[in-house]
């Protein structure tokens, strides 16, 4: 396949694509995880 | 769900590799030729789609035995990435059946029974939709989905082995087993495989994540325990 050349184009898209995708699930993880902080907190301050 | 980062990082590592690994290794010749590349991306839809089923199986029961309105809430979750897993392994099969039996859809077990099988948990959701009472909505939704669960491995593991007629892939007699012989073609479609599943938990879990925080916000905070 490599034979007719240019495929390492599509590779190479293909893994910036792949990587943005991971970036940005990492990014909406660590929301999530500060939301999840946030609202432990506020239930730990409404039963104490 | 699982701790830490590690196996989200994993999952990114080994989908890079299926990507690159997948397009340079040489592949057999087969009919299917450099089609058979599909393998390492389509496939992986229907594993993902496999543990995130077995994932929500395991889920409503746990369901029935506590009535925990997290378990529900997993379970319903494990079932809406399921069917986005599944849906993408339709519509990748498609693409692909296109090119090689010449049409978008062909008569065979094993369409037939995925097809089938979407239906069965598209189903649950609409159930899940008609009924208002959350504790009601909760019971028979996780009854109805253990048994959605058995009738996915009915339609999709079972059937089609027994049809003996299906030429997709997969099984005994049908073209291309090739495939699974050639152990370059198997040092990718592993990892890739295992690769998608971990993608397909992780966006599992950010899911439930999220869906258990709105329900502490909404249940007014402390409910949480």
């Amino acid at each position: 396949m490599e034979a007719n050349g240019k495929i390492f184009v599509v590779v190479a898209v293909l893994a910036v694509i792949l990587t943005g995708i991971f970036v940005y699930l990492f990014l909406l993880d660590r929301k999530v995880r500060k939301l999840e902080k946030q609202a432990k907190e506020k239930s730990e301050k409404k039963e104490s | 769900m699982i701790k830490g980062l590690w196996w989200k990082g994993l999952a990114g590592i080994l989908l890079m590799y299926a990507v690159i690994a997948g397009f340079f290794i040489p592949v057999p010749d087969t009919m299917i030729e450099e089609s058979i590349r599909n393998v390492f991306y389509h496939v992986g839809m229907w594993f993902g789609m496999f543990v995130l089923l077995t994932s929500s199986f395991v889920f409503s029961l746990r369901y029935l035995t506590k009535f925990d309105e997290k378990e529900d809430i997993r379970a319903v979750e494990s079932v809406n990435t399921g069917l986005l897993f599944g849906l993408l392994g339709i519509v990748t099969g498609m693409i692909w059946a296109k090119n090689t039996w010449g049409d978008f859809w062909v008569r065979d077990p094993k369409l037939d029974g995925a097809a089938v099988a979407i239906f069965i948990y598209l189903a649950y959701t609409i159930l899940r939709g008609s009924i208002d009472d959350v504790q009601k909505r909760a019971k028979v939704s996780a009854v109805y989905n253990i048994l959605a669960y058995i009738l996915w491995i009915v339609f999709v593991l079972v059937l089609p082995r027994t049809a003996n007629s299906s030429i997709h892939p997969g099984q005994d007699g049908a073209p291309v087993m090739a495939l699974e012989l050639s152990t370059t073609t198997r040092m990718v479609f592993w990892p890739a495989m295992a690769g998608w599943i971990l993608l397909g938990i992780w966006v599992l879990d950010l899911r439930i994540r999220i869906r258990l925080i709105k329900r502490t916000i909404e249940h007014g905070y402390g409910s949480e325990r």
